[in-house]
């Protein structure tokens, strides 16, 4: 519990409080003295009664006293009673103070006895209540023993007032007893006189102390009075001051603008609550000044911003202006500020990006379009035939051989170009189509204006209108003369058009996600670049820069639908591309285990045109189940690979080998197909994604599989062949030999004899033999030549000269001379008994007395190194040019130039082997050329 | 005078060819005994007679029934020194099969692989680079 300080409850109470506080004290103060000065009136009047009434005693007593002297000496009867009457007086006095003696008081009982003794009325009280109240006083208490004194003294004249009686009234007066009895009262009157004296006196001591008493307690009330009064005017007057002045000094400060002084608080009084108030005052100037301080300042920054907010408006319109004429050189810059201009800036941006990108993108995916056109060797072409306008992509030109100029793309001339033996087909099948309109797919020859055939795979669909009319056909054709590598190369340039395909794709999202949020920010201010294009902006006609902004948002919304219509053709052709050549492409994100698949892809899979979500189980649903848990395994190994590959190179990407699948379909058909794709890596080296393609190789792998049997037959035969002939000629060999052998040896025997005929027959037998036995070996290399060739890098030109060292005798025999020129190095196997063959033919066929001169020389012609051997020989009638290639052919007789007729054909076996041609250009006596190509891969 | 050598031991199935041999071998004058085995089996046994006389060449042909040609090779590697004795052995067979010649020459002990007929030009040259004591 606080302790109750009056101090402080002063000091916080109201000023009017305080004074009346003050004035209440006084008053309280003021009628304590009033109250003491009547009492002490009363007091004193009291004495004067008492003192009176000491009088009125003593002359009663002394007139008692008269009258009973008298008495004595009258005998009348009329002193006696005058007696009496004066005895009256002392009497009622004596009644009073035997009552006051009694503890229980009657009051009336002392008031007539005061009365009996002739007190005035009105002092009656005041004596009792003196008497009473200041009986401990000395001064009283010595009165009221003298009183009561001087009551019991007086109280004997009345035994000898009757003694008196008694002698004067008998019958015989002595009046020597009455002198006696008149003897005793004179002592009591003068013992009754010294009392009445110290009675007189005590009281009077009484009231001059009583007097003196009040005086002083009257004057201390007095000084008390002015002094506490002096005090309180002091304390009350000083709080106000002190707080005034707190006041006041504050005051000051803030006339001298200082907000920060504040007016101390000395009480919770008027002064106190004044101070506050000021304070609160005070704070509340401060506050609003410096709000008003804020809000100049917020005015001049605001200000500055509008102005900046301008310029930066101006510079966004000026870019927008610059955008949507497609000058995409210079980029807004983008300030720290981050609010909605920012955004716009920072959208536009992207926008022009996006734009620039696009518009790169679409230059682009033309450009890849017609590249992958070109590298796959797909033409692609489209007839209207509405207008009856055949439309041919470059790559279509280049695969019939022809250039725009001077070949109009009409069916006729269409026909024309196909192999005449093709062209009853192909015409049917189009036909065909035309009346079911069914899409097609064959294989046909073309022959070009050069004599060149080539094989093309045709596809094709056709495109109705609303009523079911046909009006445009397109397709596609492939020169699949080489298919194996276009195949491959087309895969790949199909992932890498799906991928931009998607990127675009994704892009174009991007932007239109993008803008929309700028309009979602901006749309209070200005209601613009809606990506929704059915709407344009509305320009008011005030025409300012935001009217521009709008115009500017108009022109490039106009320009990016243009755009995203131009991307979503380029798209559908692509997608009539995939359908056509049957790849599907697709995008796993192994986050999300979504798959996103092409439209082509459900088509691959079976699923027509039933469309849900694919995820990664669902997409290996309709894979057989071995493939699946092939591909699940191979799936760990590629993704080690490609986290090893991230690991060594840091490669984002890690592209997987091409994988052949079966497919499962519904009706339990079966269907293969080949997958490519690759991993991608986040930067963290993560594996975020899989993208890939899927494409329908059925028919390819049908025909590959039959192929592939067919080879394997072939190499069955081959090596049945092979063994064939090697048997064959060892076994021939044997008895052969035998005749060789011993007939030589007959020969020996038979010289000495000398039997010309008998010698010729021996050296027939034994030629005839030695040269079938050479011809059962030259077949026997002719049937193994190329069996286990490996090709190698190989340097011609030290084969050349290996050739050259073992042919040297040969050479030198002749005085043959053998310019060669920097021959390549290319990928082979043995070219050495190509070398050989040639060289030593050309030595072989010279003509007569004329040294050979042999010119040896390659060139590369792109694809492959033709080799050219030159000689100055006798050179080959036209007629025989194909035969000499032929095994066992001959041209001359063995008497004219010795040989079994292999070697030719050897060199073309082997050059066939490496996919070259050998041919000759010859005429008899004119020299030989024999060149041969050897490919370069 | 130059030594004779001691023995050459024709490894052939073909009779014609090992009469054809040892008439050659015989007018090079340079061997006391010509043996014959007609396959792998035979010279085996050849090898392992006690009283055997260890040849000094081994000419082998390759196309043998019973044991053929590399068969022999085969077992012969696992024969004892004694039994191996110090003969060479030369691979005379039909045909250069470019895939004979190479597995010949991965196997130790053969020393040479030549085509049918054995000419008088072959023996002068492989008496020349193993045998330069000897006629």
């Amino acid at each position: 519990m606080a302790k109750f300080s009056l101090y402080k409850w002063f000091k916080n109470v109201s000023i009017a409080h305080k004074l009346y506080s003050v004035v209440g004290i006084m008053a309280v103060l003021i009628a304590f003295e009033l109250g003491t000065l009547y009492f002490a009136m009363n007091t004193l009047s009291s004495v004067r009664a008492f003192v009176g009434a000491e009088g009125l005693w003593s002359k009663s007593q002394k007139d008692a006293v008269y009258h009973l002297q008298q008495y004595s000496q009258t005998d009348s009867e009329e002193d006696l009673q005058a007696f009496y009457h004066f005895m009256k007086v002392p009497m009622g006095y004596h009644k009073t103070l035997s009552e006051l003696n009694k503890t229980d008081l009657d009051l009336n009982v002392a008031r007539q006895g005061l009365l009996e003794g002739r007190s005035h009325p009105d002092d009656t009280d005041g004596m009792i209540k003196l008497f009473r109240r200041f009986k401990d006083i000395s001064y009283i208490h010595e009165s009221i023993n003298i009183w009561a004194e001087a009551d019991a003294t007086i109280a004997e004249l009345m035994p000898i007032a009757e003694k008196l009686h008694a002698e004067i009234n008998s019958p015989s007066p002595s009046q020597d007893k009455l002198d006696e009895i008149i003897q005793e009262i004179e002592p009591i009157n003068q013992k009754l006189t010294l009392l009445e004296d110290d009675f007189s006196y005590t009281l009077g001591e009484g009231a001059r102390w009583l007097e003196n008493t009040i005086l002083a307690l009257l004057l201390a009330i007095a000084l008390t009075v002015e002094f506490s009064g002096l005090i309180l005017t002091y304390f009350v007057v000083r709080g106000i001051s002190k707080g005034l002045k707190e006041i006041r000094s504050a005051s000051k400060g803030i006339g001298k603008r200082d907000f920060s002084v504040r007016a101390k608080v000395f009480s919770n009084d008027e002064i106190g609550l004044l101070a506050k108030s000021f304070n609160d005052m005070t704070a509340e100037l401060s506050d609003s000044i410096q709000k008003q301080l804020q809000s100049s300042q917020d005015l001049e920054a605001k200000t500055k911003f509008i102005e900046e907010s301008e310029r930066r408006i101006v510079r966004i319109m000026e870019a927008l202006t610059k955008t949507t004429q497609f000058d995409f050189s210079e980029k807004l810059t983008i300030s720290d500020r981050a609010d909605e201009l920012d955004v716009i800036a920072a959208g536009l941006n992207t926008m022009s990006e996006e734009l620039e990108y696009h518009l790169k993108q679409l230059k682009q995916s033309e450009e890849k379009l017609n590249d992958a056109q070109h590298l796959a060797h797909i033409g692609s072409w489209e007839w209207n035939i509405v207008n009856n306008t055949i439309e041919w992509s470059d790559e279509l030109y280049r695969i019939y051989g022809m250039s725009r100029e001077d070949f109009e793309a009409n069916y006729e001339n269409y026909i024309e170009c196909i192999h005449p033996d093709d062209r009853e087909y192909v015409n049917n099948i189009i036909q065909k189509s035309y009346q079911d309109h069914q899409p097609f797919d064959f294989f046909h020859r073309l022959l070009l204006p050069n004599g060149d055939e080539r094989t093309l795979h045709g596809r094709g669909e056709v495109f109705l209108n609303n009523e079911g009319e046909i009006i445009r056909m397109n397709g596609t054709a492939q020169d699949v003369t080489e298919e194996k590598e276009i195949e491959k190369k087309l895969n790949q340039y199909n992932i890498e058009l799906e991928t931009k395909n998607r990127d675009l794709e994704s892009k174009t999202n991007f932007i239109q996600e993008n803008e929309k949020r700028i309009v979602r920010i901006m749309e209070a201010l200005i209601k613009t670049t809606q990506l929704d294009f059915s709407e344009k902006l509305t320009i008011s006609d005030r025409g300012d820069e935001l009217d521009a902004i709008a115009v500017g948002l108009n022109t490039m919304s106009e320009e990016l639908e243009f755009h995203l219509q131009q991307v979503k053709e380029s798209e559908e052709k692509l997608n009539v591309a995939q359908r056509l050549s049957k790849i599907g492409n697709w995008e796993w994100d192994m986050a999300t285990n979504k798959v996103q698949w092409s439209d082509e892809m459900f088509n691959v899979h079976g699923y027509g045109d039933e469309r849900f979500e694919v995820t990664f189980e669902k997409a290996m649903e309709r894979v057989l189940p071995e493939d699946v848990e092939r591909s699940n395994e191979r799936m760990k190994i590629n993704i080690e690979n490609a986290l090893q590959s991230f690991t060594e190179n840091s490669s984002l990407e890690f592209e997987i080998d091409p994988v052949t699948y079966t497919l499962v379909l519904p009706d339990d058909s079966r269907k293969v197909v080949q997958g490519i794709g690759k991993i991608i890596l986040n930067t963290d080296g993560l594996p975020t994604k899989m993208v890939g393609t899927v494409q329908d190789i059925n028919e390819q792998y049908k025909v590959e599989k039959k192929l592939n049997q067919y080879t394997i037959e072939l190499e069955i035969k081959n090596k049945e062949l092979a063994q064939f002939a090697y048997a064959a000629s060892h076994d021939l060999q044997e008895p052969l030999r035998t005749i060789s052998n011993f007939s030589k040896l007959l020969a020996n025997k038979l010289e000495p004899y000398d039997d010309k005929d008998m010698n010729q027959y021996m050296r027939l037998i034994t030629g005839g033999a030695n040269r079938m036995s050479k011809r059962i070996f030259d077949l026997l290399d002719y049937s193994t030549v190329g069996k286990n060739m490996s090709k190698l890098d190989t340097d011609c030109n030290l084969v050349l000269k290996d050739v050259l060292i073992d042919l040297s005798a040969l050479i030198e025999e002749s005085g043959a001379e053998i310019n060669a020129e920097k021959l390549p190095i290319t990928l082979c196997g043995d070219l050495q008994v190509v070398f050989q063959n040639l060289i030593s033919n050309a030595i072989k066929f010279k003509k007569e007395g004329i040294p050979p001169v042999i010119d040896i020389s390659a060139s590369d012609t792109g694809k492959e190194f033709l080799f050219a051997f030159k000689d100055n020989g006798i050179g080959i009638e036209k007629e025989y040019n194909d035969r000499i290639f032929i095994i066992f052919q001959r041209l001359h007789t063995r008497t004219e130039y010795d040989g079994t007729g292999i070697g030719l054909s050897l060199c073309k076996k082997i050059v066939e082997l490496h996919g070259g041609n050998i041919w000759v250009e010859s005429e008899a006596g004119k020299g030989s050329t024999f060149y041969f190509t050897i490919p370069k891969n | 005078m130059r030594k004779k050598l001691n023995c050459i031991l024709l490894v052939d199935d073909d009779p014609d060819d090992n009469f054809f041999h040892q008439i050659i071998i015989n007018e090079m004058n340079m061997v006391n005994t010509i043996d014959i085995a007609r396959n792998g089996i035979e010279a085996l046994e050849y090898l392992q007679k006690e009283n055997c006389i260890p040849p000094d060449i081994i000419f082998l042909d390759l196309n043998m029934p019973k044991m053929n040609g590399w068969e022999f090779l085969e077992k012969y590697k696992h024969l004892s020194k004694e039994q191996k004795a110090k003969a060479l052995i030369i691979i005379l067979t039909t045909s250069a099969n470019p895939e004979h010649i190479e597995k010949a020459k991965e196997i130790e002990d053969v020393t040479g692989f030549e085509t049918k007929p054995l000419t008088k030009e072959m023996l002068t040259k492989i008496l020349q680079e193993h045998f330069q004591n000897y006629i």
